[in-house]
């Protein structure tokens, strides 16, 4: 030993025996006896070795072993004649070592611990050991426990038999006993024994009062302020009653009714926290009854750990107060996002058992669509009173804050639509069949341990793409929603142009009165009429059976042109698609594209006028000059509607409908085509300037000054016409007499006061309205090119381009003419 | 069936081109020589009822009439494999079977002489259609039959049917050698005068290009007459083919013609292909998109008309254009080439008044296989053409001169008491090539203006 630690030990001695030197050697003695014994660990290993033992038994599930090697040892230990003790056992110890090894295997075949310890482990309080590998016994949650704590219980017993058997009249600590045993040295035990005893009964007292208190029992007579206690166990008194206020807590919070299922799995979770709680103490008040095996400072280190699950437990529990649902899983989750491996370990069994009722809720809706939700937990809600129309839109609702935050939306989303679409497969569509389904619901951890294992996702997307293909399949094959969409853009979109040309023909007479002169049986019978001869009788008879006509809201001054619409009628699941709205919409793209085709059909209707009476007129030069202008018009105008035409064809439903049928295509499920769908039409609105839009109700409306301009031109050149055929009329006879066929005789004058009083006049009235016109429609089409220019949507202002293509127009702010 | 069309062959020239035609038609529509429908043809998205109509046993007969006055062409087609394919009643060769002898006049004579059976048929055949849209008239107007009996049942068709539409397609001769029919300038003035007032659209093939571009393009040394006709038939389905799949747009004549054409006299279009194979060439297969089609149809050398750019003073330039774009298209390309095409301004346009290119899309028939996934046809009106007029005229001005070979003529009705007939309508293919040369110029708009504002 060297000098310098004798000194000091000499000093703690001295301070120790009062300063009575007579004692002072002996003291030092003992105490370097003491320092130097190899034997006080003996106790110590013993007890390490025997855990070791317990858990090889453990490992191997031979209780029963366990038990009789238990009274062995005890009766081993009662013999006293064994004096090589420890190193027999460590004999034993290894020869089991050895033989274990051949079971090794059977032992893997088990299933095998998946976590970390999660409950208070009696054994490692119990054992004072290092928790090292003794929570591996359990697979997982609480199943196991039961076992692991019958087998920690049953250790105890054997303890308690041992120690009782062994001292139970002396009733005082085993250690001292030992050490006396050891130590020859009887005196000076003595005074250390009853000193040591004084302090063990204080100390007991205060540790009985402790575990009252740890249970939230209130401890009047253990208070901090106790002077007679010093402040290191005081403070380790208030640390232990922290137990108490957290087990309270805790205990308190369980005892609140709950309306969720989610709720009542957190609670359940947390009482058998408590449980496993109540039983550690049980266990350390069983260990008091044996003296010398619980001290405070023992307890404080035994309950480290319990002390931090039980702040981590009432934290979670406080945060947890009130939610339900998904909600309450991600708190839970966002809590198990923790660096620290114990609050993992606390989180796992929670979020475990929290998450089966939602997990549950979820197999049950993507597989079966049905909502099992008495606590509107679930993310997925349903409003009973939604008919059967908008149950797709409008009938399941995804609440946002219900879903817990390891779902991503986007499987929400996906988990959302498999359920609305095997309700929309069921009520809808009226299908009843049971999809194969080839998919064990997915575990409950795979829930939240996303990262770990696909499993979950796995069975979504299996099921969701088994689903929604089965729903496009039974939407393509049952319902050929393809050969709608088709039949939309051939008659609403006017795609069938040899219908829609037909059909204006017939309906010309018709839809030039007054939009209340016109009667949907005539129309009707008209419309039948056209697909009979054209293209359209080809057509499958469900869908000819669809087509229909509507006529939209009547006001006096309109034409049967602008309330007249093609009509498409739906049913069933493609009601969904094109629903209400969507046909609405489709309305007002109809009223525009035919009142554009009507002005094409105007135009080409002025230009065959014109070139078929210009040759008839070539007997009057003096027209020639007006038909010539009247041609240049026609022209332009022809340009104006074929551009805008053009552009509506390629820019608006050519460009849109190829999109529509790559999105739909690429479309796995009803929402992604009524995404599709919904798009397109919003395209289409937009880019034909009716959506609505401050500017593009600007260009509406100029468009519709340019086309009334171009009706207008149509009727003066009717009237044109008529006045020219008219004195052609009135010439005949005279030219008839000119050949000598006719005997009447027209006098030659006549024919040119008629010329000059009646042609003339007409003439050159037709001749100012057309003037009139033709700036105006310059003008209108200069206005309506500017318009274009500074509307937002950048290929509505490519219409300018198609109209202008020669730069004919010349678009500024400044210049008004242009010839 | 609404915007039927009925086609009218007459002459050696119209009656191949004809065949060319209803070949190429019953091709696309799956419809074999006998007028059957083929098996495979159940697409069923193509209009056939405006070129066809089903007799009772549901064979296809085209709205066709074949007018000749010598038998020969006709004769040839009743020997092949589509003698059934059309109604035996609409085919009418003059009973003496003597020709036209290569003379307008003679055409012309036979024509008032025979207009009667003629329009029998053709009454007939009008009255087959719920409403029919017009005629297409298929002719040479080099020959005598052709251009004369043509002249003659044009200027009847307007008179007749004041309300329909008159589409030719018309065969201009070689003018760039020594005809082979000596009065060919002669028949082509005539003719001419006929187009210009009687016909509302006259689709003008230029044999002189179409030779070339056979050379050229087809690497023939010398092009067959059926392979030229191939050319034209190309050309005439592909100007149909949007009538034969309705689509959004231009699914009848007069969608497709009042916009090329402005004013009446103006009616003379060009035509162009691309690409161009004939059966037995292999042409390396490029990729075509919707720009290079649109650039290439732009090119002099795709042009069946061989026209100047500039003459007198004057940069030629078009009035319209219409592309006619067939095959798998992406519609957004065409915005995209209409803008290049702006940009590097590969075409001049008219100055009086709005001017572009109208662009259409019309299916490929789904029957036929081409190695090109896109192809296309321009009509354009460009005011080059007068160009063409003029080199006609130059020939006949040399011939009139010395009033040869007018001798045939004056044996004739017409031109027994003058030759008058000659000189009205040299004034009227005068009074064309001014308007489209006036055409070139910003004041066009006041055109033929000047006279009255004068008298005013």
């Amino acid at each position: 030993m060297a000098g310098s630690q004798l000194a000091l030990i000499k000093n703690l001695c001295l301070c120790y025996c009062d300063n009575k030197p007579e004692i002072l050697d002996k003291t030092v003695n003992t105490v370097s006896h003491l320092l130097h014994s190899e034997h006080g660990n003996i106790y110590q290993d013993d007890i390490r070795l025997l855990d070791k033992i317990w858990k090889h038994f453990q490992k191997y599930g031979r209780n029963h072993e366990m038990l009789r090697f238990g009274q062995i040892y005890a009766r081993l230990n009662k013999l006293k004649v064994l004096k090589v003790r420890l190193e027999t056992l460590q004999f034993l110890y290894a020869l089991a070592d050895t033989a274990s090894t051949e079971h090794h295997y059977d032992s893997i075949s088990r299933p095998m611990p998946t976590s970390s310890a999660s409950s208070f482990d009696i054994p490692s309080f119990s054992l004072l050991s290092v928790q090292q590998g003794s929570s591996n016994t359990k697979e997982n949650g609480f199943s196991h426990n039961s076992s692991h704590i019958k087998s920690s219980t049953s250790l105890q017993k054997l303890l308690h038999y041992t120690n009782d058997d062994e001292n139970s009249l002396l009733s005082k600590t085993h250690l001292h006993s030992t050490i006396n045993n050891n130590n020859n040295n009887n005196n000076n035990n003595e005074i250390e024994h009853i000193s040591s005893l004084k302090r063990d009964n204080e100390e007991s007292r205060i540790l009985r009062e402790l575990l009252f208190g740890m249970q939230g029992i209130e401890t009047p007579r253990l208070s901090t302020n106790d002077t007679n206690i010093d402040r290191c166990t005081r403070s380790l008194i208030t640390r232990f009653l922290e137990c108490g206020w957290l087990y309270e807590k805790i205990r308190k919070i369980i005892n609140t009714p709950t309306t969720s299922l989610v709720g009542q799995a957190f609670i359940a979770n947390l009482s058998s926290e408590l449980r496993e709680y109540h039983r550690l103490i049980s266990v350390i008040e069983q260990q008091e009854n044996i003296p010398g095996m619980v001290s405070l400072k023992k307890l404080h280190v035994w309950m480290c750990t319990p002390i931090q699950r039980l702040k981590c437990l009432a934290a979670i529990a406080d945060s947890c107060q009130g939610k339900k649902g998904g909600q309450l899983l991600s708190i839970l989750y966002m809590h198990s996002q923790h660096g620290d491996s114990l609050q993992q370990s606390i989180l796992y069994p929670l979020l475990y058992n929290c998450t089966i009722p939602i997990r549950d809720m979820i197999v049950e809706w993507i597989c079966n669509g049905i909502i099992n939700d008495p606590y509107q937990e679930f993310f997925v809600s349903t409003d009973k009173m939604i008919s059967e129309e908008k149950l797709w839109y409008d009938k399941y609702t995804l609440r946002v804050p219900m879903i817990p935050s390891f779902i991503s939306m986007d499987q929400a989303k996906k988990i959302w639509i498999t359920g609305k679409s095997i309700n929309f497969l069921r009520v809808v569509c009226k299908d009843r069949t049971m999809l194969q389904i080839n998919k064990t619901p997915a575990s409950s951890q795979s829930l939240f341990q996303q990262q770990r294992s696909t499993e979950f996702q796995d069975m979504i997307i299996s099921i969701y793409n088994e689903t929604t293909r089965y729903l496009r399949s039974i939407l393509d094959d049952k319902y050929q929603m393809m050969d709608h969409f088709k039949a939309i853009k051939r008659y609403l979109l006017l795609g069938q142009g040899d219908f829609i040309k037909y059909l204006m023909d017939l309906m010309e007479n018709e839809l030039n009165k007054a939009a209340n002169q016109v009667f949907y049986h005539n129309l009707q019978s008209l419309m039948d009429a056209a697909i009979r001869v054209t293209n359209a009788q080809y057509e499958s008879e469900d869908i000819i059976k669809r087509l229909d006509l509507r006529l939209m809201y009547v006001s006096p001054s309109e034409l049967g042109w602008d309330v007249c619409c093609l009509d498409y009628k739906f049913d069933g699941p493609l009601r969904t698609i094109f629903t209400e709205e969507n046909s609405l919409r489709y309305m007002r793209i109809f009223n525009h594209l035919w009142r554009v085709k009507r002005m094409e059909y105007t135009t080409c209707g002025v230009w065959k006028q014109l070139m078929k009476s210009s040759r008839q007129f070539a007997s009057i030069p003096e027209i020639s000059d007006m038909i010539h202008v009247c041609f240049t018009m026609s022209n332009e105008m022809t340009k104006f509607v074929q551009g805008v035409n053009y552009y509506i064809m390629f820019e608006v439903l050519e460009c849109s409908w190829s999109d529509l049928l790559n999105k739909l295509m690429e479309a796995k499920d009803l929402e992604q085509i009524l995404e599709a769908h919904d798009d397109s039409l919003l395209k289409i609105l937009t880019r034909l300037h009716l959506d609505g839009h401050e500017t593009s109700q600007e260009l509406a409306k100029q468009l519709r000054c340019i086309f009334d301009l171009i009706l207008n031109f149509g009727s003066i050149i009717q009237r044109l016409i008529q006045c020219v055929e008219n004195e052609l009329q009135a010439r005949k006879p005279y030219q008839q007499q000119h050949y000598g066929t006719y005997t009447k005789t027209v006098e030659p004058d006549a024919e040119v006061r008629r010329f000059h009083t009646i042609l003339k006049p007409q003439l050159k009235t037709i001749k100012s309205d057309l003037h009139i016109v033709k700036k105006a429609f310059r003008d209108a089409v200069l206005k309506f090119l500017q318009q274009l220019k500074f509307h937002p949507d950048i290929t509505l202002r490519s219409l300018s381009f198609r109209l202008n293509f020669n730069e004919f127009y010349k678009v500024s702010s400044t210049s008004k003419s242009t010839s | 069936m609404p915007s039927e069309i009925i086609t009218l062959q007459l002459g050696q020239c119209g009656n191949q081109i004809g065949m060319e035609f209803w070949k190429q038609l019953c091709a696309e529509h799956g419809i074999s020589p006998e007028g059957k429908l083929e098996p495979f043809a159940t697409e069923g998205s193509d209009r056939k009822d405006v070129f066809f109509y089903q007799a009772d046993d549901q064979h296809y007969i085209p709205r066709s009439v074949l007018l000749d006055l010598e038998p020969r062409v006709i004769d040839g087609i009743m020997k092949s494999p589509y003698k059934h394919l059309y109604n035996p009643e609409n085919v009418y060769i003059s009973k003496d079977g003597g020709g036209a002898g290569n003379n307008w006049a003679q055409g012309y004579h036979q024509g008032d002489k025979l207009s009667e059976e003629i329009f029998d048929i053709i009454d007939r055949e009008a009255d087959n259609g719920d409403s029919l849209e017009g005629f297409v008239l298929c002719h040479s107007i080099a020959g005598g039959t052709g251009s004369g009996m043509g002249s003659n049942i044009l200027e009847k068709l307007n008179d007749r049917f004041p309300k329909k539409l008159i589409q030719t397609y018309s065969v201009f001769p070689m003018t760039n050698e020594v005809a082979d029919v000596v009065v060919q300038p002669y028949n082509s003035v005539l003719t001419l005068k006929r187009l210009a007032e009687n016909a509302d659209c006259t689709v003008v093939l230029d044999n002189t290009a179409l030779n070339r571009i056979a050379t050229e393009r087809l690497k023939k040394t010398t092009p067959t007459f059926a392979e030229l006709n191939q050319l034209v038939s190309t050309i005439m389905s592909g100007s149909t083919s949007t009538l034969r799949y309705p689509g959004y747009m231009n699914n009848d004549l007069i969608s497709l013609i009042s916009s090329l054409i402005p004013t009446p006299r103006l009616h003379f279009l060009i035509s162009a292909y691309t690409p161009l194979t004939s059966d037995n060439t292999e042409s390396e297969v490029r990729k075509t998109t919707v720009l290079d089609v649109m650039r290439r149809l732009l090119q002099p050398k795709n042009v069946m008309v061989t026209t100047a750019s500039r003459d007198k003073n004057l940069t030629h330039c078009y009035v319209s254009i219409l592309n006619i774009i067939q095959g798998e298209v992406d519609p957004s390309e065409v915005h995209k080439s209409l803008m290049r095409i702006r940009e590097r301004k590969l075409a001049e346009f008219i100055p009086w008044g709005p001017a572009s290119i109208q662009v259409a899309l019309s299916k490929k028939s789904p029957y036929i296989t081409t190695q090109h996934r896109v192809s296309g046809l321009m009509l354009a009106n460009h005011t080059g053409i007068s160009s063409l007029f003029d080199r006609i005229c130059d020939h006949y001005d040399k011939l009139i001169k010395r009033e040869a070979f007018v001798e045939n003529f004056r044996r004739l009705p017409k031109f027994k008491e003058n030759l008058d007939e000659f000189n009205d309508s040299r004034e009227a293919v005068q009074g064309l090539m001014d308007e489209y040369r006036a055409a070139t110029r910003k004041d066009y708009i006041n055109f033929g203006n000047s006279e009255t504002t004068q008298a005013e």
